[in-house]
């Protein structure tokens, strides 16, 4: 059964969810707007999906693999990745304690 | 207009300095007004077109798009460039490798301008939710460009760029091209590597020319297809689109839509397309009403099933290993999470995340994402049963001509019903191109200051044609038809 409507606490909880932390107004706001969007969504409901099986557009196409190898990546790279670390120590990435305090 | 610059180079009849110094001129001198500019690489581009230059006078060979001054859609890395996807999350991230397709045209010659504004995160059909500035449509400045790929659009119409490079979830780089009087074509799923593509939809994106015509659109495609070993999804299929580039209509079966949703369609386009239609008849294309029972569903599958895929997608912007991060402002580290990702998206990003997240989450599942999934399969194949009575099935790219800046943007849903012709062909991971056609539907690049203030007689029109699974030689060849025909006329 899909629900048709999308209650302010539901955003509240489905945001915590996705790791956004939204205003309260947000949550009024999205609830609002999510439901007409929501309603619009359930006309699938209605199709009859008895029996569909995966459609190949590739026609031929085969799982691709490679050796379970460590590739390294370029001195270059390497570089331009340290460069984005939000907090840095040394050549190391630097986060916010993540189990006890 | 590729190989006419290209023939020019080596002849010595003009340099890839010139040709980079005039786009770099336009810029200046049309982008405060335009805003199809995220950034500019002004010292690379004209360093890269003095060493082409030099080559020529050396009497080597060049390649076709060597030298030639383009701009790329700011969702696509270049190494060391910044890279925002014109959201606030990624407002300092330097890319730190080559998309594939940049890759590839790096090695072609391609010379970079710069990158283009669009949709945060390629969300949305009006270039209006980037998180730094709006585009103008320079046909008409009050009105939008079109979106996601509005800045590549506006870019190339404006003179600025000769082509652009955008990317395609549900139609963004065909509308922009309607809107502003180009050719634009979304290459089959699995025709061109995502790698290097910020992912918005995984099952949905595409990479994609936004040109001045239809054999420059060849030229490209050539130039960035073929199986990435760093994108699964992708196949050889080996075609030399310019190569077997020509006109044809005569002997074509046109596919039009019996059931198709007319909600919303102005006079303007469907006048526009029903004339097309005409001409194509005229000069002997075979019409043929046809039907896709369960095309009035494809909407909401695509909206169902890319907001699951955007809320995977953009979990990987968190604060912590790139891009805007709250850190300091934070107690723990799941509030560094909480803070950068409210901070750094937009609404319209929000608003996706948040739609995606409750289909995805435990009891819905079901009936949204997994149910969703399975009409898609339906749909493609009701396409291949069209495909075996017709060669392209068309509908017009968009059921208005560019709308007015602000126009829509209070109602998401309502900018959602306007992808309504263009978000099928990536439900069915067909090819589809966007020619101009309609009054004003000449490839030349209007400029602003050419004095038409606009009204919707003067504004372009979208003609789309959707084709079979891997074959966009079709498409393109039809679409040359069409273009000559104008040309003609």
């Amino acid at each position: 059964m899909i629900k048709k409507r999308i209650t302010s606490e539901e955003v509240k909880k489905i945001a915590a969810l996705a790791r956004i932390k939204i205003s309260a107004e947000e949550e009024e706001k999205f609830s609002n707007e999510l439901g007409s969007i929501l309603d619009f969504f359930n006309d699938i409901s209605e199709v009859d999906v008895n029996g569909v099986n995966k459609f190949d557009h590739y026609q031929s196409a085969e799982n691709q693999t490679r050796e379970d190898k460590v590739e390294e990546a370029s001195k270059e790279e390497r570089g331009n990745i340290k460069e984005n670390f939000p907090t840095r120590k040394d050549d190391q990435l630097s986060v916010k304690v993540v189990l006890g305090k | 207009m590729i190989k006419k610059l290209h023939q020019d180079i080596v002849k010595g009849k003009i340099t890839s300095t010139e040709l980079t110094q005039n786009c770099l001129d336009e810029i200046d001198a049309k982008d405060k007004k335009i805003g199809a500019f995220l950034d500019v690489y002004k010292e690379e581009a004209l360093e890269l077109a003095r060493k082409v230059d030099e080559k020529v006078l050396k009497g080597e060979e060049i390649g076709l798009l060597e030298g030639i001054p383009c701009s790329i859609k700011d969702n696509m890395c270049i190494e060391g460039k910044i890279t925002t996807a014109a959201s606030k999350i990624l407002e300092n991230y330097k890319a730190a490798y080559d998309a594939t397709v940049i890759r590839k045209l790096k090695k072609a010659g391609s010379i970079f301008l710069g990158k283009n504004n669009l949709d945060e995160f390629a969300m949305g059909g009006s270039t209006e939710s980037s998180a730094f500035k709006k585009t103008k449509n320079p046909l008409n400045l009050e009105r939008v460009p079109g979106g996601s790929s509005g800045g590549s659009a506006a870019a190339v119409v404006a003179g600025m760029a000769n082509w652009a490079l955008g990317s395609d979830t549900g139609g963004s780089i065909r509308q922009p091209a309607s809107f502003c009087g180009l050719v634009a074509l979304k290459p089959t799923y699995g025709r061109v590597s995502r790698y290097g593509l910020m992912a918005m939809a995984s099952s949905f994106d595409q990479i994609g020319p936004i040109t001045k015509d239809v054999e420059d659109a060849a030229i490209i495609l050539d130039a960035i297809c073929g199986a990435d070993k760093n994108d699964n999804t992708t196949i050889d299929k080996k075609t030399d689109f310019e190569k077997n580039l020509k006109a044809e209509i005569k002997g074509k079966k046109i596919g039009v839509i019996k059931n198709l949703p007319k909600k919303g369609m102005s006079r303007e386009v469907e006048k526009g397309f029903d004339e097309t239609i005409e001409f194509l008849e005229k000069q002997g294309a075979e019409i043929v009403k046809i039907e896709i029972p369960h095309i009035k569903y494809s909407l909401a599958v695509y909206y169902m099933m890319i907001t699951s895929e955007v809320s995977s997608n953009l979990a990987r912007f968190d604060g912590i290993k790139y891009g805007l991060s709250l850190s300091d402002k934070s107690k723990n580290i799941l509030d560094v999470y909480l803070q950068s990702r409210e901070t750094g998206f937009g609404d319209e990003v929000k608003r996706r995340i948040i739609l995606g997240t409750y289909a995805l989450s435990a009891g819905y599942f079901d009936a949204y994402y997994k149910k969703a999934q399975l009409v898609r399969e339906l749909i493609k194949k009701e396409f291949e049963k069209a495909f075996s009575q017709v060669d392209v099935i068309a509908t017009p790219t968009a059921p208005t001509q560019a709308f007015k800046i602000g126009e829509k943007s209070d109602d998401p849903l309502e900018m959602y019903l306007a992808d309504i012709y263009t978000v099928t062909a990536n439900v069915a991971m067909v090819p589809a191109i966007s020619v101009p056609v309609g009054r004003n539907s000449s490839h030349l690049p209007l400029t602003p200051s050419s004095g038409r203030r606009g009204n919707s007689r003067d504004l372009p029109i979208g003609f789309q044609m959707m084709g079979k699974w891997w074959e966009e030689q079709e498409l393109l060849n039809i679409a040359k038809g069409i273009e000559e025909g104008k040309e003609k006329a």
